[in-house]
């Protein structure tokens, strides 16, 4: 057993004798051995009796001594004269066993008295043991070996305890990071995480199926449309510098097929118990479906848009050509013949009165599509309403007479605000057309005032009325009273006035008795906050 | 007796150029015709300058924009009027950014283009 590798060999320069451990697992390895002593003669014999034990001795020469070193190392045995100048041997041990981390140093008192009362004393300032002297080396040799092996064992216990629990803390992290990465790979969409500077150190089973790229030492980005990569990085770049979440639009490559796919990303950094970035976790849902539809609306947008554009400048076109020739040839026959009831005359005028029809349902349907998507643009200027509202008056009395409804205008006062000029005309002349149209030949009156905050118009006929029920619908597209009788156009009039007026932040109203007329009221305000 | 005022009328589409000359005619003006922006130029160069332009903007070779820039440029036909006839949407506005003396939506009312004309030669 001399040679146990673990073991402890003695010198055995006097008596020969084996030191072996008391376990086999306790490993060799030298200590410090703290020699107190006053008296340079003691400390030099002590460390003859010791130094075949081959471990390292520190002489000290006081209690103050002691300290000193004890604050420079940790000692695996102290032995300690009783009797010292200045602080003794016991105040030394008191003042040692102050310290925590000395709290269980073993320590034997050299002392030249074997008084009960010492070795009392001693025991009770925490001795392990007394040497009375003069004393036997070889007794000395083995008290210290044993408290040495005692202090190795312990050492070697604290060892395997820090061992052990480090194993467990390991067995206990590997069981979360498995039930994590089960849980990560149940997932059905790509979770990954990036250590900060983005490369790939795990990702779940998603993501491997999505993009082929297994985690290790691979930039993140690598998985990503290459167009997309300036704006996620940059986004990176913010979230890095605040320590936040951030969410990104972004392009996953598909390993199967290489597609680009569409993904909404969610990053997410997270931190060790220091609040130290560790990494960055991220998520995606595959968001490829609304892209493609919301670019599908786009381009669907963009192309009517065009087509009304065009449909718009083709349908005008010829009717300028038409509209014109018509009006020509009509301005021509009443200055050319002295008898304006000619057949011509009467012929040109109805030409003319339909290519305006025409004209009006061409610009009825293009606003339609306009204020359907919201793009009826308004151009507002300031102007005086009433006498606006005198010019179509004045423009209307050839329809008017030819629907037997003459129409007087009666105005409180001047009104004056911002509007849109043209648009405000089509609601006044589109209430005008609809009371001419229902109007049974009765006399139509439009009256115009103003309140503080709001100018009002109203336009009052005399004839059919409308029933309660259809008043509910008046102001829907393609709405048409329910009389039978069929009164020509589109149905879309009232609704595009209400659109406008809507849009001037105003009010179109209706009140109406069946068969005593219909009265409609615009409210427009004085300001328009648009 | 004067000479009647002349008016260019630049317009790419066949009907309406030969109605608003006709119209035009009849009500006793010069009237000379472009089919685009780039003849227009060519026209103005040419001949006796017209005291009044009216202009189409969709038009092949060269638009009613890009013959504003044109006319802008050259002092010689820069202060001639001129008057907008469009049939897009939104032609008031593009009309205003030309910085022309009048606009016409079409399809053009022959009451209110006399009126206008009249104002301007």
């Amino acid at each position: 057993m001399d040679e146990v590798p673990t073991g402890r060999v003695g010198g055995g320069r006097s008596d020969g004798r084996t030191y072996t451990t008391l376990t086999p697992q306790v490993q060799a390895s030298t200590v410090s051995i703290l020699i107190v002593d006053d008296h340079a003669p003691n400390l030099v014999a002590l460390e003859a009796i010791l130094e075949s034990l081959g471990h390292r001795i520190v002489r000290a020469s006081s209690g103050e001594d002691a300290f000193r070193c004890m604050l420079a190392e940790d000692f695996a045995v102290i032995l300690m004269d009783v009797r010292m100048p200045g602080i003794d041997g016991f105040t030394t041990a008191s003042i040692i066993r102050t310290r925590d981390r000395n709290r269980h140093i073993p320590i034997i008192f050299l002392t030249a008295s074997s008084s009960d009362a010492e070795l009392l004393r001693g025991y009770q300032y925490g001795a392990v043991d007394f040497m009375v002297k003069p004393f036997e080396p070889l007794i000395l040799r083995s008290k210290v070996a044993v408290l040495v092996e005692l202090f190795q064992q312990r050492e070697q216990i604290r060892e395997q305890a820090a061992r052990l629990h480090a194993a467990e803390l390991a067995t206990q992290a590997h069981e979360s990071d498995l039930r994590w990465r089960q849980l990560v790979d149940a997932m059905p969409v790509p979770v990954w995480c990036m250590k900060p500077d983005g490369e790939l150190f795990y990702a779940n089973e998603r993501w491997l199926e999505l993009t082929g790229i297994s985690a290790g030492n691979t930039p993140f980005l690598k998985a990503i449309h290459e167009a997309d990569v300036p704006s996620l990085t940059e986004a990176w770049r913010a979230a890095q510098a605040t320590g936040s979440a951030f969410g990104a639009e972004f392009r996953i490559m598909r390993a199967w097929d290489g597609a680009a796919v569409w993904h909404l990303g969610r990053v997410v950094p997270y931190y060790d118990a220091q609040r130290t970035l560790i990494g960055w976790i991220a998520t995606a849902i595959d968001v490829d479906a609304q892209k493609r539809t919301q670019r599908e609306q786009v381009e669907a947008v963009r192309a009517r848009d065009e087509f009304l554009s065009i449909a718009g400048h083709e349908l005008r076109t010829p009717l300028t050509s038409l509209q014109l020739t018509v009006q020509g040839l009509l301005r021509q026959a009443n200055r050319d013949l002295e008898q304006p009831a000619s057949k011509l005359v009467a012929k040109l005028a109805l030409a003319e009165q339909l290519v305006r029809r025409q004209g009006r349902l061409i610009e009825d349907l293009l606003d339609v599509s306009r204020i359907t998507e919201g793009r009826l643009a308004l151009e507002v200027e300031e102007f005086d309403l009433g006498e606006l509202i005198t010019e179509i008056v004045a423009r209307c009395l050839d329809q008017a007479s030819h629907a037997g409804c003459p129409i007087t205008f009666d105005s409180a006062q001047v009104v004056r605000g911002s509007w849109d000029r043209a648009r405000v005309e089509q609601v006044i002349v589109n209430l005008l057309a609809n009371a001419m149209k229902y109007g049974h030949g009765c006399p139509i009156e439009i009256h115009l005032d103003a309140t503080e905050t709001h100018a009002r118009v109203e336009v009052v006929d005399h004839g059919i009325g409308i029933a309660p029920a259809d008043q509910a619908h008046l102001f829907e597209r393609f709405f048409r009273a329910s009389t039978g009788a069929h009164f020509g156009g589109f149905g879309l009039g009232l609704w595009i006035s209400r659109q406008i007026v809507t849009a001037l932040e105003g009010t179109l109203r209706v009140s109406s008795v069946l068969n005593e007329g219909a009265t409609f009221t615009v409210a427009l305000p004085l300001v328009a906050t648009k | 007796m004067t000479r009647p005022p002349r008016i260019l009328v630049v317009e790419d589409d066949d009907g309406v150029r030969q109605t608003l000359a006709d119209v035009l005619y009849e009500e006793g003006y010069d009237v000379t015709t472009a089919a685009h922006g780039a003849a227009a130029l060519e026209e103005l160069r040419a001949g006796p300058l017209p005291s009044l332009i009216l202009l189409d903007l969709m038009m092949p070779v060269l638009d009613g924009a890009a013959f504003r820039k044109a006319q802008a440029a050259d002092p010689l036909i820069a202060g001639i009027p001129t008057v907008v006839l469009s049939a897009k949407n939104g032609g008031q506005r593009l009309a205003d950014d030309l910085g022309v003396q009048g606009y016409l939506a079409k399809p053009v009312h022959l009451d209110r283009l006399l009126e206008l004309v009249r104002a301007l030669v």
